[in-house]
């Protein structure tokens, strides 16, 4: 006696089930991102969620893509996100985020273009989107080194370029403080 | 008073345990034989059927299982280690050498008060610990301890180590915030610091590896360096093993590089404010971590669980104890008996002062001595995976040793140093190491 | 990657090459203004002639996904040459508020990478990364005098504005990719073709990915209602990378319409072109209406620049119309290429008044100009006539050649044709107002003499020949602008 492959009474397969929980925890705590009046606390519901599309991720068949999501956005960027708000944090400023004024408004544009885009998602079909692709390793550097080798080295480019203007904006002159 | 409260009056107290507990025992034992006999059968089938789903649990249990009696022993090591470094006794008050103190140690730990400081941001300062210890164990998860010993062989396991590895820092940054104390505050800060500009150096330097693996899943890597000694990955990477062990030493936070918890500069760091179980979560990830450090290098550079020269094994041994018949239970039931009395025999003869009842317990020790190394010896021969763990282990532990020995003698970098000497010296050395490593592969066309 | 692929990305990767040895420049001779600038000059010329060289061949490179076509090579020597002239503007500037240039300059070369690679690109990812390696160099730009409240201001503004408008830009770009199934830009308009073929109605996935493509892009040119960031941007930076931003982002971002809604969405112009048509007329009518009420002439230029993006919509909107394909985007090619100059030397002299620090370019700044610097005053009255549309300036031609094809096209580019001319009345106004200050108003107080530098001086003549060589001998170009036109038709 196996697992059934679908959830008993409703019939809902396991990965649907799992997509739906990881899409609720990713919508969940993206709201919390905007909502909570913490900066930090944002920051790590920020991390939640990317961690929740991390898993979407390994439910398409990207697991390269979920490792990556999770090394470079959760391990790296929201920790030096995190790392700079705390470093720059005096008391002088407001511990609270305090600007929330238009809450309101964003949220009834943010409640009507998910409605659009809900209908549209509904609505369009879809014929380029098939079943999803294992996308092995070796086939994605392929891909990534052949077909896309200049998008690639552009996108060093302009790391290169945004790495030399954050050091210029960042960088103590030499005489006086910055 | 009837007979039987009589008898049981006349009882000491530990016949009124066990003539209750054996009883009971009884009852329970046939209950459960049949209960085994008759659902036996289709819970087995049930995990036959689900057999990588029962794997995967299996390994993540074992896994989180194992962290604790290897933190503790990894403990008892460094704290008898050091005292000896220094011409100390260390511990020695606590079992044989003092070997049950880090398992004292952890039941203090366990059992102190818990306390959370006024000002704290309660949640995120309860979450910390889980999550620094959560990613060591899921770091564990994809280790491979010995051949088809490992919880699961990701196809992107090196990264998924990483990835694991890297969530580390996340704990530590949320514990330095949310301690409301600018001493942990900056152990924090310190660790996301130290920690993202290792990861870089750190990750770089086993691309190489995994060029010449052709693959990323560090069960395949550790089969790629099959053969003997001279096929493991040290010999063509040894700039990469550099590179690779100082990042990780760095991405440990061990000596020299604890700076987020250099307790003469900034108390305890991240952990100043945490005490009870909280703490102990800390202290066991942490060396936890170094276990998984060394494992890893072990694994990467120095063959996993490959032997150094081409050993003989399995022997296949020819016997098949089916076939012995009724001769197997009179073996298994006079053979101990008879080995005792034969042990003991000569103590007793040759030694006149030793009586007879003290010279079967020398026979019973001794027996129980040979008998584990015979069936060691026999496991030892007959599956590969034994004589596989135990070299990983052995290897892993010179590592270990190794961090040991650093954190007995190596002083500790300042902060600047350590940044400097991440991105000016090994980012630059494992860039180099990669250049030259896909250069030599595109040149000698493997 | 093959040797002719190579070649035929000779032009940019010299382009990122120069920025680099920029760069290295500064490494070995630190603080040193004139080597940074020698390079970058020797390379910028390098890269015009190697631009030149690639574009007589028009070729594909990695599998198509990068086409060199006399557009590419029109668009590519323009950037150049805008970008040659920011740099003789910039230095004066910059010495005097401390700033450095070998950064500046470099920072500059990569934008300058960037529009080229959107000019050159054939695939949707290209065309994405060549957008933000465009933009991004432009965020520091405008807070590039960092010590700058007003700058930070305005860089911050920009920066948060630009990264939105690039996630719905890319939001609309995966739209159009999960339709067609590919992110080659042929492959897409085959796709696309094979979809609006029948008269069936837009679906609603593709109509999202419309709507998300042009709301990005309409940030990026600084398109009503999506201009807001512009006048804080424009008016905190510093002012030659004023000049900058004024021109290359947003030609650029014109670039980037001209490969993606005319080369890849182009079957759907049917759907797209009553939005250009409203965004055209909403521009250019409110740009116009607030650059009257502006004190600041940094400010009001940023309004007119906003006001500049509508024109060039109409050239837009008289493509999608059979009757004018080619006239549409030869008027929007050239009236790129004057608002370019023209604009470029508005904020040039400005710059110039600003060699000191602590001026401000309030309208007061330019009384009585024409007496004490005749020749910036008759430099910046050029341009402002220029701007204003008025014959034999460059922006006279541009505007006519526009409004000509608006009128072919018909219908409801026909009436931006009415809106444009009306509006181009209303804008005479506020660019005569600083002419007037130059020349009929008495300065107070009395402000020290100005010294123009070389190579500042030099910038502007060459800036002002060319408005006026466009001007007066707008066939020059006119071949030029033809064959560019009729590359992206085919």
């Amino acid at each position: 006696m196996a697992i059934p492959d679908a959830l008993p009474f409703i019939n809902l397969a396991w990965g649907d089930l799992l997509f739906l929980i990881l899409s609720a925890v990713l919508v969940g705590s993206a709201l919390l991102v905007v909502t909570l009046r913490d900066i930090i606390r944002c920051g790590l519901a920020m991390m939640v969620c990317f961690a929740a599309l991390a898993g979407l991720y390994v439910l398409i068949g990207a697991p390269l893509v979920a490792a990556a999501q999770v090394l470079v956005y959760i391990g790296a960027i929201s920790v030096l996100v995190l790392f700079a708000i705390m470093l720059t944090q005096t008391k002088a400023a407001p511990a609270r985020l305090v600007f929330q004024t238009q809450a309101l408004p964003a949220a009834i544009a943010a409640a009507i273009l998910a409605f659009l885009i809900a209908l549209t998602v509904g609505a369009t079909n879809w014929n380029a989107v098939s079943a999803p692709i294992r996308t092995g390793t070796a086939i994605l550097a392929r891909v990534l080194f052949d077909q896309f080798v200049l998008p690639f080295e552009i996108v060093s480019v302009l790391l290169l370029a945004a790495v030399i203007g954050g050091i210029f904006l960042a960088k103590r002159e030499q005489d006086g403080p910055a | 008073m009837t007979v039987v409260g009589r008898t049981w009056e006349r009882l000491t107290i530990p016949g009124k345990i066990l003539a209750v507990v054996i009883p009971l025992g009884a009852v329970l034992t046939a209950g459960l034989a049949i209960l085994i006999a008759v659902i036996g059968g289709a819970v087995v089938q049930f995990l036959v059927d689900n057999l990588p789903l029962v794997r995967f649990v299996v390994a993540a249990t074992i896994v989180l299982l194992m962290t604790v009696p290897s933190a503790f022993l990894i403990i008892y090591m460094e704290m008898k280690v050091i005292a000896l470094m220094n011409l100390r006794y260390g511990p020695d008050r606590v079992g044989p050498f003092g070997s049950a103190l880090s398992v004292v140690h952890g039941l203090k730990v366990l059992m102190k008060e818990d306390f959370t400081p006024t000002g704290a941001d309660v949640p995120v300062f309860t979450l910390a610990p889980v999550v620094v210890y959560m990613s060591s164990v899921m770091s564990l998860l994809v280790l491979p301890f010995a051949p088809g010993l490992f919880g699961q062989d990701f196809n992107i396991g090196l990264l998924y180590f990483f990835a694991m590895g890297g969530l580390t820092v996340v704990g530590l940054l949320m514990a330095g915030w949310s301690s409301f104390n600018k001493y942990s505050l900056l152990g924090g800060l310190r660790s996301a610091a130290q920690v993202i500009s290792y990861e870089i150096p750190l990750t770089l330097s086993v691309v190489g590896v995994i060029l010449l693996a052709g693959t990323m899943s560090l069960n395949q890597i550790v089969l790629g360096q099959a053969g003997n000694l001279f096929d493991w990955y040290i010999w063509r990477q040894p700039l990469a093993f550099v590179v690779f062990f100082i990042a990780v030493t760095a991405e440990a936070n061990r000596t020299p590089f604890d700076l987020t918890e250099a307790d003469s500069e900034i108390v305890a760091g991240f952990a100043t404010e945490y005490s009870g179980m909280r703490f102990g979560f800390f202290f066991f990830a942490e060396y936890v971590n170094v276990f998984i450090a060394s494992g890893l290098t072990v694994a990467v550079f120095l063959g996993g669980w490959n032997a150094p020269f081409n050993w003989p094994w399995p022997v296949a041994v020819g016997l098949d104890p089916g076939s012995l018949g009724i001769g197997l239970l009179l073996l298994l039931t006079l053979g101990p008996p008879l080995a005792i009395v034969v042990l003991g025999l000569p103590f007793y003869l040759l030694n006149s002062r030793i009586r007879f009842w003290q010279a079967l317990i020398i026979g019973f020790g001794l027996f129980n001595v040979i008998a584990v190394a015979a069936v060691l010896g026999l496991a030892f021969l007959s599956f590969d995976w034994v004589v596989g763990l135990l070299w990983f282990m052995g290897k892993t532990y010179v590592f270990v040793f190794t961090f040991v020995w650093m954190r007995g003698t190596l002083p500790r970098v300042r902060i600047d140093q350590l940044m400097g000497f991440a991105w000016k010296w090994l980012l630059p050395a494992a860039l180099l190491n990669l250049f030259v490593t896909a250069f030599a592969i595109l040149v000698l066309n493997r | 990657m093959s040797w002719a692929d190579l070649a035929t990305i000779a032009p940019l990767a010299a382009a990122i090459l120069v920025a680099g040895l920029v760069i290295l420049t500064d490494i070995a001779l630190p603080g040193r203004r004139v080597p940074a600038l020698a390079v970058s000059f020797i390379g910028l010329a390098v890269v015009a002639g190697l631009a030149i060289a690639v574009g007589v061949h028009p070729a594909t490179a990695f599998g198509g996904a990068y086409r060199v076509d006399d557009l590419t090579t029109y668009l590519d020597l323009l950037f150049v040459a805008v970008i040659a002239l920011t740099l003789m503007f910039a230095p004066d500037y910059l010495a005097a508020r401390d700033l450095p240039l070998p950064e500046f300059a470099a920072v500059l070369i990569f934008a300058l990478s960037g529009v080229m690679l959107i000019s050159a690109s054939a695939d949707l990812v290209i065309l994405f990364l060549g957008l933000e390696l465009m933009v991004l160099p432009g965020y520091l730009l405008a807070g590039f005098a960092k010590r700058d409240a007003l700058s930070t201001e305005g860089a911050i503004k920009y920066f948060l504005l630009g990264s939105f408008s690039s996630a719905i830009f890319l939001f609309g770009l995966a739209f159009v990719w999960g339709l067609t199934g590919t992110t080659r830009i042929d492959g897409v308009a085959a796709a696309l073709k094979a979809i609006a073929g029948g008269s069936t109605p837009l679906s609603p996935g593709l109509a999202m990915g419309l709507a998300f493509l042009t709301t990005g892009v309409a940030f990026k040119i600084a398109a009503v209602p999506f201009h807001y960031w512009t006048p804080d941007a424009y008016q905190g930076s510093p002012t030659p990378v004023t000049g900058y931003l004024s021109v290359v982002p947003k030609i650029g971002a014109f670039a980037l319409i001209l490969r993606l809604f005319v080369g890849a969405l182009g079957p759907l112009s049917a759907d797209w072109d009553i939005i250009i048509v409203l965004l055209a007329a909403a521009t250019m009518t409110l740009g116009n209406l607030v650059a009257l009420t502006q004190d600041s002439v940094k400010r009001m230029l940023a309004y007119s620049s906003i006001a500049h993006t509508g024109y060039m919509l109409i050239g837009l909107a008289a493509w999608s119309s059979p009757n004018s394909r080619i006239e549409g985007l030869e008027g929007l090619l050239y009236y790129g290429a004057a608002y370019a100059f023209m604009n470029l030397g508005a904020f040039a002299v400005i710059a110039a008044l600003q060699r000191r620090t602590g001026i401000s370019s309030q309208l007061e700044t330019f009384a009585g100009l024409g007496r004490r610097e005749p020749l910036l005053a008759a430099l910046m009255t050029l341009f402002l006539l220029s701007l204003t549309g008025i014959p034999p300036t460059a922006g006279f031609f541009a505007k006519a050649y526009i409004i000509l094809a608006a009128v072919q096209a018909g219908g409801p580019a026909g009436i931006l044709a009415v809106i444009a001319v009306l509006n181009a009345a209303v804008a005479a106004f506020y660019y005569l107002r600083v002419v007037v200050y130059m020349f009929m108003r008495d300065p107070r107080g009395e402000p020290a003499p100005l010294v123009v530098g070389r190579l500042m001086r030099s910038g502007l003549i060459v800036t002002a020949v060319l408005t006026v060589l466009l001007g007066l001998v707008p066939g020059l170009l006119l071949p030029i602008v033809g064959n560019a036109a009729r590359a992206l038709t085919l």
